[in-house]
């Protein structure tokens, strides 16, 4: 579906705007990666309101939609109202400063958007925020701005952060709303498809949704869309802003002020729209960000030109504003309406983290840069990852990227965290998306603006969680469906294999066999059930320290007492069958007695 | 003779989940050699003077029948850790064509007339050592006449065990086979077994006397440190916590101090590792100081006494 849904957004990017899928051949040439792109078109303001989630959803689409993910990280962490107020009074700087009259424009047409976003979800309108940012950085993009980003400090960089925020603030206030250029689903088409992933992914959770931002964007930030379309400005104008610039490096300078502000977003949770803007702050960050992958994304991106691709840049934009969704993941859930369109967007998104990024350029710089920033930092080579020790799976299955994130709920079981750098992330996908799901959890919100310098490189908390758990669960399911269309001299036989109560009625049967396929593993036969349940037993004598002393002194145990006491240390004891018991204990040594 | 023997009782205080000597024995009547009888009690020489009506308290019903008296022990099976065990492995013994101990496949005596001769009851002690759970218990079967641990070691029934879990042993001046000449034969003979019985428990009580005092001793010195955990133990001290089951290495020269729990600990560890699979009570094992082969059933027997001496 997913696939489907990002081929068939692709096909609209193009129709909209050819000129773009021209310059990112690749890009259009993926469809996973598409998402991206769509998100930098205006038309997720078409998604309806009720639907505000299902605009991430439909991030495939429309260029809002992400951006609109990003807005709610940053709303989440913005809660309070005085940074509110601060950010409002510089985003009414940032618009006066706009250069271009185009800049204004889209500026304007960026709030409209936030306003509805603002009504639908905290993540639109963050996203819209994020558009006009990019635009005033592209406005900004001075070499003035950009050198004093560079050799700026901590303070700089707060500043800078604080601008972005504002200007985010001032956004959503304004309600602006972007030209929806590519808009391809109108609300009946979004209610549609809102649908469709509910029944698709009915269990699915709002933060699972996050999830898929997250996972897309560790994916797509990694590549160059994500940076290229930061750069770029949001529309056709920006794109002509980003054109006339003569020089490489001011292209330069604005891309490393996106990925300041993205870096910054990830360590702040405040996506900076303004961080473009604040070209001067961010240069720091971007010396910051340089040893981050974002920035080496970016170059390369910029490397690509990515004035030519103005989707991608869109793209990437939308991408920012999914890191900064990452961020705000930890915030509280949006409505319930959200929620269904998140799932939609999980949905959509599926696709994208399984395709390969579709800048094959942009694709090798990255690894060359990963390699660069892996040795230094991240926990987790590339080269390594295979080493990595996985927790042991009974029985491991490589599973449909939709299906996983469809099982993200299940979230907290067996998971390993992991925190490695964002620019790890895509390459950290390829080696564990078969062993594990992703779980992007936080997105570094938490690291001060000063630390920005110490910590280039921006890291994200993962959770890995063994597919093969839910491949486990499939199999319980199995062996449940399985247990229940047994015949019930096929369940005597196997209770008694197993070692469990005889018992005449089919529905007692049935539970002690489930209660049993819940501790014992399915995929084995009845003779290693067997053995499993005497390990049980043995384990549980092991960990009631006064009861295993009792056993290696040989005082004679009463049957019914030892039953009684491991039965209350695991309550499966209870449908083992007491012959078993004893011959448990005979193989053991416990001395038992009657009475 | 009786008297002494209870006095010689080396705890009074004992504790009847180990007591000091619980056996299973086997009778053969001396006059009427096909004659067996299998019994279990915690004092064989005591209960072999009931047998042959010498004591006139305690039940002797079956070994009271005419022409059957006096008996013979040709055999104890000793080492068990309680009474159950001791009363377990009697039943077995008893039923060897019905007892769960022996695997269907593997039982020589298959119904309940059947399996009369020493050789059916000799080899049904070997089947019974096969046994996992007796195997936990080191036990002993000694002889107190020759002919029997012969026709013992000719296995006729092939009953393969693991030599580690059979230890045979055999009284010195054993006696042999019994030649009738004459009433006073009977009595003599009689007498010579008494001896070779009582030669036996008193080695026993007095083995067990001897190294729980030596152990005790070493309680007296106040606190000591668990040589694995190196937590203190101190019998000397008023609060339980201080006086677990404590472990001593029966070696003479070793220092072994060690908590009972510790040592199975770590001797189920090296034992699980080795045979991968979960245990609770080890069975083979070397005492961690000096290398000594520990038997649990020994270790667990003197900790038990000496708990029930000084602890709790």
């Amino acid at each position: 579906m997913d696939l489907e849904r990002a081929r068939r957004n692709l096909d609209l990017v193009r129709k909209g705007q050819p000129e773009v899928c021209e310059g990112s051949g690749d890009e259009c040439d993926d469809g996973d990666i598409n998402p991206g792109l769509d998100m930098d078109v205006g038309g997720g303001t078409l998604i309806p309101d009720s639907l505000g989630l299902s605009s991430v959803s439909s991030v495939a689409e429309s260029q809002e939609e992400v951006p609109i993910f990003i807005n709610t990280q940053v709303q989440g962490q913005l809660d309070d109202l005085e940074q509110e107020n601060i950010m409002k009074s510089k985003l009414r700087q940032f618009d006066y400063n706009l250069d271009s009259s185009q800049a204004k424009s889209i500026l304007k047409s960026w709030p409209a958007v936030k306003s509805r976003t603002s009504t639908r979800t905290k993540k639109r309108v963050q996203s819209g925020a994020k558009s006009v940012t990019q635009t005033n950085i592209e406005g900004h993009s001075k070499s003035e701005v950009l050198l004093k980003k560079l050799s700026g400090k901590h303070s700089k960089i707060k500043d800078i952060l604080k601008t972005p925020q504002l200007s985010k603030s001032v956004n959503n206030k304004r309600g602006k709303k972007t030209p929806i250029k590519y808009d391809i689903y109108n609300a009946q088409e979004w209610n549609h498809i809102y649908q469709r992933l509910m029944e698709t992914f009915p269990q699915t959770k709002y933060k699972e949704v996050g999830e898929v931002y997250h996972f897309l964007y560790g994916v797509e930030g990694t590549k160059q869309d994500l940076w290229t379309s930061s750069q770029l400005p949001p529309d056709d104008s920006y794109k002509d802003q980003c054109m006339s610039s003569p020089s490489g490096s001011p292209m330069k300078e604005s891309q490393q002020a996106t990925i300041m502000s993205l870096s910054q977003v990830m360590s702040d949770d405040f996506v900076g729209e303004k961080l473009e803007e604040n070209h001067g702050q961010g240069s720091q960050k971007y010396d910051e960000a340089s040893q981050s992958p974002f920035e080496h994304r970016t170059n390369e991106l910029t490397s690509e030109d990515p004035i030519n691709q103005p989707d991608e840049e869109y793209d990437d934009d939308d991408h920012i504003s999914i890191v900064s969704d990452t961020t705000d993941e930890s915030f509280p859930v949006p409505p319930v309406k959200s929620e269904n369109p998140y799932k939609g967007t999980l949905t959509n998104f599926g696709a994208p983290p399984i395709l390969p990024p579709p800048n094959t350029e942009g694709i090798i710089d990255l690894t060359s840069s990963f390699k660069a920033v892996q040795c230094l930092i991240s926990p987790l080579k590339s080269d390594e990852t295979t080493s990595i020790q996985v927790p042991a799976t009974r029985n491991p299955t490589i599973r449909a990227s939709p299906k996983i994130w469809s099982d993200e709920p299940r979230m907290g079981a067996n998971m390993i965290r992991l925190k490695m750098r964002k620019i790890q992330l895509s390459s950290a996908k390829e080696y564990f998306s078969r062993l594990f799901e992703m779980h992007l959890i936080d997105a570094q919100t938490n690291v001060p603006d000063t630390e920005a310098e110490d910590n280039d490189e921006d890291f994200c908390v993962i959770d890995l969680e063994p597919i093969a758990e839910n491949s486990r669960d499939g199999q319980e399911f199995h062996l449940n469906s399985q247990i229940l269309s047994q015949s019930a001299a096929k369940m005597r036989q196997n209770l008694k294999e197993i070692g469990l109560k005889p018992s005449r009625s089919k529905s007692e049967m049935i539970a002690s066999l489930q209660a049993a396929s819940q501790v014992l593993d399915a995929s084995t036969d009845t003779k290693e059930q067997r053995k499993e349940v005497y390990d049980l037993l043995t384990t549980l004598v092991q960990s009631s320290p006064s009861l295993h002393e009792k056993v290696y002194t040989f005082q004679p145990i009463v049957l019914k007492d030892l039953i009684k006491q491991l039965a209350a240390a695991n309550p499966f004891v209870d449908h083992l069958n007491e012959p078993i018991i004893r011959e448990w204990a005979d193989m053991q040594g416990i001395c038992l007695r009657s009475s | 003779m009786d008297k002494l023997q209870e006095s010689d009782r080396p705890i009074e205080k004992q504790q009847q989940s180990f007591a000091d000597f619980y056996c299973c024995y086997l009778l053969q009547s001396i006059p009427k050699r096909q004659s067996f009888y299998i019994g279990s009690t915690p004092n064989p020489l005591r209960r072999l003077r009931q047998h042959n009506g010498i004591l006139n308290n305690g039940g002797a019903y079956r070994t009271r029948r005419e022409g059957t008296r006096p008996w013979e022990m040709i055999a104890v099976v000793h080492g068990f850790p309680c009474k159950i065990a001791a009363l377990q492995f009697e039943h077995a013994w008893q039923h060897g064509y019905s007892t769960h101990y022996i695997k269907e496949e593997d039982r020589i005596v298959k119904n309940k007339t059947s399996g009369r001769s020493i050789h059916h009851k000799l080899a049904l002690v070997r089947l019974l050592f096969k046994h996992a759970y007796f195997r936990y218990m080191d036990l002993i079967i000694h002889f107190f006449n020759s002919e029997m641990k012969k026709i013992w070691e000719e296995n006729k029934f092939k009953v393969n065990v693991d030599s580690i879990h059979l230890t045979t042993k055999i009284s010195e001046r054993a006696l042999s086979i019994f030649v009738k000449n004459g009433d006073d034969a009977i009595t003599l003979f009689e007498k010579e077994n008494l001896k070779l019985v009582k030669q036996l428990y008193e080695h026993q009580i007095n083995e067990t006397r001897d190294m729980c005092q030596r152990f005790a001793k070493r309680l007296t010195y106040g606190s000591l440190n668990c040589a694995i955990c190196n937590q203190i133990i101190d019998y000397t001290s008023d609060q339980a916590f201080f006086k677990p089951y404590v472990a001593f290495c029966p070696s003479e020269t070793c220092k072994l101090v060690a908590h009972l729990s510790c040592l199975n600990r770590y001797l189920v560890d090296e034992e699980q590792h080795l045979k991968e699979r979960l245990l609770l009570i080890p069975t083979l094992g070397k005492c961690p100081e000096c290398s000594t082969p520990l038997r649990w059933t020994q270790v667990v027997k003197y900790s038990a006494f000496l708990m029930a001496l000084y602890g709790s």
